[in-house]
């Protein structure tokens, strides 16, 4: 069993998603997706930019803004060569209603992927209000879900479930997206991928280094 | 000293890091199979963990933070862990601290002065080997002093503009790469920097 957190917000998250598919589809297994919803402000500080890319408002240091705009630039590069869009957000979102929309999806792989995969696009694009409940609610029906309840969920049973969700993971050791679970064993990051193929083939060689090397043939 | 020269590869590195001598015998071969040549050159300062930045007093996430802290160092042992099996070091080595500026100091006196690259591959797995294998770092100028013959000053002078020049072109984190005007913080990307080196053909790793 691969279990894997993401969060819509986060762009290497974004990036991780096709080669996450891929390792699975290789190995012919589910995957059990759950959201970390991320605090970036905690550590990467917060900052808004207007339309034309101005900041607007900050509370990052020079070091945090260093490290912000590498990782948006190393992201978007591998998106880039996916063909994918990337668009630099302008305000840290709260994407836990996403997040709850990813539970709600958990009761059916196929249309998961389904959701994930029209929510980042769009999100990306900066094409959606992931902090309007009535948006997620449309992707779900979109991705083919029956969404009656799901009004109810989102503001009850699902956000209890999102909310101790997030401090199990977080005792549990795991802070980033992605993050992958095998067997217990905690990888985090898409450089891991080799490792975790590693793990999901049986442990056998040494284990492999980390390596960005998943290649989508034409 | 141009660090950044089109059709190089500069290679950036922390001598007091296990994740940087695990990227070492990767990016010599990533060299040797596509011709390249390299300049090898110190880091001696890095970003480091930011999230420790900002105003801590009365923080209402400062629970949080511990806790996503812990975490965070947690995942740290077990990448060190990984590290030392992927080198075959003993753990206790892998987790040497030492200071390598005299190390670096004898880094930078091979790439001012042009030394032909085995011998500058020769000299950092020399440094990395003393450190994490034989726990014998080579951690002063009179050890450093016994392996190369460095002008001590120019040399102290040439790190200060390497460290400037590098932080200018933003490489904060070691190992560090620039490659055709691309910049790449960490061995995970030596796949992509291959597809770039041998003329982008083919689809890219991701």
């Amino acid at each position: 069993m691969l279990t894997v957190y993401i969060d819509i917000k986060s762009p290497y998250a974004f990036v991780a998603k096709d080669p996450t598919y891929k390792l699975a589809d290789d190995f012919g297994i589910d995957i059990d997706w759950y959201p970390l919803t991320l605090n970036i402000g905690s550590f990467l500080g917060t900052a808004q930019k207007d339309d034309s890319g101005k900041v607007v408002k900050s509370e990052r240091s020079p070091r945090q803004w260093a490290a912000a705009k590498y990782a948006y630039m190393d992201a978007r590069r591998y998106a880039n060569l996916r063909g994918l869009t990337l668009k630099g957000t302008q305000k840290i979102w709260d994407s836990s209603l996403a997040a709850i929309g990813l539970l709600w999806a958990k009761r059916d792989p196929v249309k998961l992927r389904t959701y994930l995969d029209i929510t980042y696009e769009r999100f990306w694009q900066r094409e959606l209000d992931i902090e309007d409940a009535s948006v997620i609610e449309t992707l779900l029906a979109e991705a083919g879900f029956d969404t009656t309840g799901f009004a109810d969920y989102l503001a009850g049973e699902g956000r209890v479930l999102h909310d101790e969700l997030q401090d199990q993971v977080l005792d549990a050791g795991y802070f980033g997206v992605p993050t992958y679970v095998v067997d217990g064993e905690a990888y985090f990051g898409r450089e891991h991928l080799p490792r975790v193929r590693w793990h999901l083939g049986g442990c056998e060689g040494p284990c492999p280094d980390i390596a960005n090397d998943t290649v989508f043939e034409p | 000293m141009n660090l950044f020269l089109d059709g190089r590869l500069l290679y950036g590195i922390n001598l007091e890091s296990v994740s940087c001598y695990a990227s070492l015998d990767p990016t010599r071969r990533l060299v040797t199979d596509t011709g390249v040549p390299v300049l090898i050159v110190p880091m001696i300062s890095e970003l480091g963990n930011v999230a420790s930045d900002g105003d801590k007093s009365n923080d209402p996430l400062a629970d949080y933070k511990a806790r996503r802290a812990k975490a965070r160092r947690e995942n740290n042992q077990r990448e060190q862990d990984r590290l030392c099996a992927l080198l075959d070091i003993d753990a206790s080595l892998g987790s040497l601290e030492y200071n390598a500026q005299a190390a670096s100091l004898g880094l930078v006196h091979l790439a001012i002065n042009s030394a032909p690259p085995e011998e500058c591959w020769e000299y950092v797995d020399q440094v990395y080997r003393a450190a994490f294998r034989d726990g014998e770092p080579i951690d002063s100028l009179e050890k450093v002093q016994s392996l190369v013959d460095l002008d001590v000053a120019a040399c102290e002078s040439a790190l200060q503009e390497i460290s400037d020049s590098m932080g200018e072109e933003g490489l904060f984190s070691s190992p560090a790469y620039w490659v055709d005007g691309e910049r790449f913080h960490g061995r995970q990307h030596l796949p992509l920097m291959r597809w770039i080196m041998t003329g982008r053909s083919g689809s890219p790793p991701v």
